[in-house]
C-alpha cells in the first residue's frame, strides 16, 4: 500500500516536471539520461572482466591460487562500486540503490527469499532424479545427511552473502531500475539478463563453473532473465537488495549440498546431456515466469502505464 | 527503530572507532609474510611446528582477540540508555520498550556480523600474503555462533539488572559455573579426557564412529546455528519482558 501511494507521489511529480522520476524518501529529482547506465557499464564491465581475467589467467599453484580466489571475489564487489560511483557522478543520491534492509512488515518476504533459493537449487537435481533415474539417483542413505547439509549450507550462505550483495547492489539496485524506466519491465528483465550473462563471459572463456561455447552463453543469458525476475520481485517487495542477495547466494551455495549425494552414470549423461539441460531450467522456468506475471500485474513500470 | 539504531552508533562513535582500531592491530599479525619467513627458517621451530604456531594458533588467538573486543563494546551499548527519562521517553514514543530493545539486539547482533566479515576479509587477504595453507573460515564461524550464543544470555541480565548489576551478576553465575566445573575436575570422574591430545583424540574417535554416523555429527553442526538463532530471539522476548522492571532499578 505504502509502495503504490509512493508511486502515485512519483507520477504526480512527474507530470508536473515532466523530466523524470524523484527519489520520494530523499526528496531528490533527477534526470534520467541515459549517461549513468553507460557510465555504470563502462566501470563495470571492463573491470570486472580484468579482474577475472588476471585471476582465471593465473596458474592453479599455493600461494597463486590464493591470489586467484581473491581476484574473483573481488571482482564481485565491481557493480557495487560502479554503482556507488556512478551515483555520485550523476548525483542521484545512494538512496536510490537500497542497499540497507527493511524488515518491517516485510518479513514474509525474506523467508520467501530463503525459501526461493533453497527451492531453485534443488528442484531441477529432484526433477533430473525424477525423469532420469538411470543417469542420476540420489544415494542410499543420502535423505538425512542432504537435508542437515542443505541446512548447513542455507545458513553459510546467507552468512557469507556480501559477495552477492556487491553484485546485486549493481544490477539489482542500480542497473535494473534504470534499464526499467526506459524500457518497461519486459525489456528491462532482457536486457539485465544478457548484460549479467555478459559479466560472466570471461569465466565461459575459461570455462569456470560453465562450458566454453554460445550454448552455453545462451543458456547463461536465459537463466539470468529468468532468475533476473525472481530477484526484481523481491527487491521490488522488500525495498531492498538484500532478500535477492540472499536467493542469489543460496543459488550458489545450497546445490553443492544435493550433488554431494548423487550419483551420475557419466557415459550416460554425456548422452543425455542436451535433454537434462533442458530438465534443469524447468524449475526456473516456472519460477521466473510466475514472478514475471506478478511483476507486471503488481508492480507495473511507469513505461508500461504510458503504453 | 532504525533511528534508535543510528542513535547507538553515533553516541557510541569513539567507542567503535577505539574498537575498530584495536581489531585493525589484532589483525595485523595475519597479514605478515610468514610462509615466506618459514620456507628462509626450514619450516620448523624448537617449541612447536611452525605451520601449527602460524596458521592454527596465531589465527585462533587473533579472533578470539577481535570477537573479545565486539563484546566487550557490545556490553556498552546498554549503559548509555540507563535513565529513567530515557526510559519513559522511549517506552511513550510509538516503537515502545520492544522497539527500544530491538534496536539494541540488532546492534548487537550487527556489531558481531561486522566481525564476521572482517573474519572474512582477513581470511581471504591472509592467504595471499602469509601463503596460510587451509581456510581459518571455522575458527571465526565458531566465534560467532559463541558470540550469539553468550549475548542471549548476557543481555537479558544487562536489561534486568542494568550495566553495572548485569555484570556482576552475569561473572557471579560465571564464576559459580567455574566452580563447578572446578570442583568436578578436581573431584570428578573425568579419565576421558586426561590431557589435550587424549581429548582431541576422542573428538576425532567421535567424529569417525561408523556406528554413530557422520549424519548425526553433521546433525548437530546443522541445527545448532538454528538453536542459537532462536536462543536469540527467546531472548530478546524475555528481555522485551524484562525492561520495565530493569528501569526500576536505574539511578536517575
Amino acid at each position: 500500500m505504502k509502495h503504490e501511494d509512493e508511486q502515485f507521489v512519483c507520477n504526480d511529480m512527474l507530470d508536473e516536471k515532466e523530466v523524470g522520476c524523484c527519489d520520494v524518501k530523499n526528496g531528490r529529482l533527477f534526470v534520467p539520461d541515459g549517461k549513468g547506465l553507460a557510465v555504470f557499464l563502462l566501470l563495470c564491465l571492463p573491470v570486472s572482466w580484468i579482474l577475472m581475467g588476471v585471476s582465471l589467467g593465473m596458474e592453479e599453484e599455493g600461494r597463486t591460487n590464493a591470489l586467484k580466489s581473491f581476484l574473483l571475489v573481488l571482482s564481485m564487489f565491481v557493480p557495487m562500486l560502479a554503482a556507488l560511483v556512478t551515483c555520485r557522478l550523476t548525483k542521484e543520491g545512494f538512496g536510490i540503490l537500497q542497499i540497507f534492509p527493511r524488515f518491517r512488515n516485510n518479513g514474509k518476504t525474506y523467508v520467501a527469499a530463503v525459501l526461493f533459493g533453497i527451492l531453485l537449487s534443488v528442484a531441477d537435481y529432484f526433477l533430473v532424479v525424477l525423469i532420469f533415474p538411470e543417469v542420476m539417483h540420489f544415494d542410499e542413505n543420502a535423505m538425512p545427511g542432504m537435508l542437515f547439509m542443505i541446512m548447513l549450507l542455507t545458513m553459510m550462505g546467507v552468512l557469507q552473502s556480501f559477495g552477492t550483495l556487491g553484485e546485486e547492489i549493481g544490477w539489482m539496485g542500480y542497473f535494473y531500475p534504470e534499464l526499467e524506466k526506459r524500457c518497461g519491465t519486459t525489456l528491462a528483465l532482457i536486457f539485465t539478463g544478457v548484460v549479467r550473462a555478459l559479466w560472466h563471459v570471461v569465466m565461459l572463456f575459461y570455462g569456470v563453473d560453465f562450458k566454453v561455447g554460445l550454448e552455453s552463453f545462451g543458456s547463461l543469458c536465459i537463466s539470468n532473465i529468468l532468475l533476473g525476475s525472481v530477484l526484481v520481485l523481491l527487491t521490488k517487495k522488500s525495498h531492498s537488495v538484500v532478500p535477492a542477495t540472499f536467493t542469489h547466494a543460496l543459488t550458489n551455495a545450497v546445490p553443492t549440498a544435493v550433488m554431494a549425494y548423487v550419483v551420475t552414470d557419466d557415459t550416460l549423461y554425456e548422452k543425455y546431456a542436451t535433454a537434462i539441460s533442458v530438465v534443469t531450467m524447468i524449475p526456473m522456468l516456472v519460477a521466473g515466469l510466475i514472478c514475471y506475471a506478478v511483476l507486471v500485474r503488481k508492480y507495473p513500470a511507469k513505461k508500461d502505464m504510458d503504453l | 527503530m532504525w533511528g534508535l539504531f543510528y542513535k547507538d552508533l553515533m553516541v557510541m562513535r569513539k567507542d567503535l572507532l577505539y574498537a575498530a582500531l584495536g581489531i585493525l592491530f589484532f589483525s595485523i599479525p595475519l597479514f605478515l609474510p610468514w610462509g615466506k619467513w618459514m620456507e628462509d627458517n626450514g619450516g620448523t621451530t624448537e617449541l612447536f611446528n611452525a605451520q601449527t604456531l602460524v596458521f592454527v594458533i596465531l589465527p585462533v588467538f587473533v579472533y578470539v582477540c577481535i570477537f573479545f573486543t565486539i563484546s566487550s563494546v557490545t556490553s556498552g551499548i546498554f549503559a548509555q540508555d540507563e535513565r529513567k527519562v530515557w526510559s519513559a521517553y522511549v517506552t511513550a514514543s510509538p516503537l515502545g520498550r520492544n522497539g527500544q530493545v530491538l534496536s539494541k539486539y540488532y546492534l548487537a547482533f550487527a556489531l558481531t556480523f561486522v566481525g564476521f566479515v572482517w573474519g572474512t576479509i582477513c581470511d581471504s587477504i591472509s592467504a595471499v600474503t602469509s601463503g596460510a595453507q587451509g581456510s581459518a573460515m571455522i575458527i571465526y564461524t565458531v566465534l560467532f555462533f559463541f558470540q550469539i550464543f553468550w549475548m542471549s544470555f548476557e543481555i537479558p541480565f544487562l536489561i534486568r539488572f542494568g550495566q553495572k548489576h548485569g555484570t556482576m551478576y552475569k561473572l557471579l553465575a560465571g564464576v559459580a559455573v567455574f566452580f563447578v566445573v572446578f570442583v568436578y575436575a578436581l573431584f570428578g570422574k573425568i579419565p576421558q579426557f586426561a590431557s589435550f591430545e587424549h581429548m582431541l583424540d576422542g573428538i576425532v574417535k567421535f567424529m569417525d564412529n561408523p556406528e554413530l554416523s557422520s549424519t548425526a555429527a553433521l546433525g548437530v553442526v546443522a541445527c545448532l546455528p538454528y538453536v542459537i538463532f532462536l536462543m536469540y530471539y527467546l531472548s530478546y522476548k524475555l528481555s522485551c519482558k524484562l525492561y520495565q522492571k530493569g528501569v526500576a532499578t536505574y539511578e536517575a
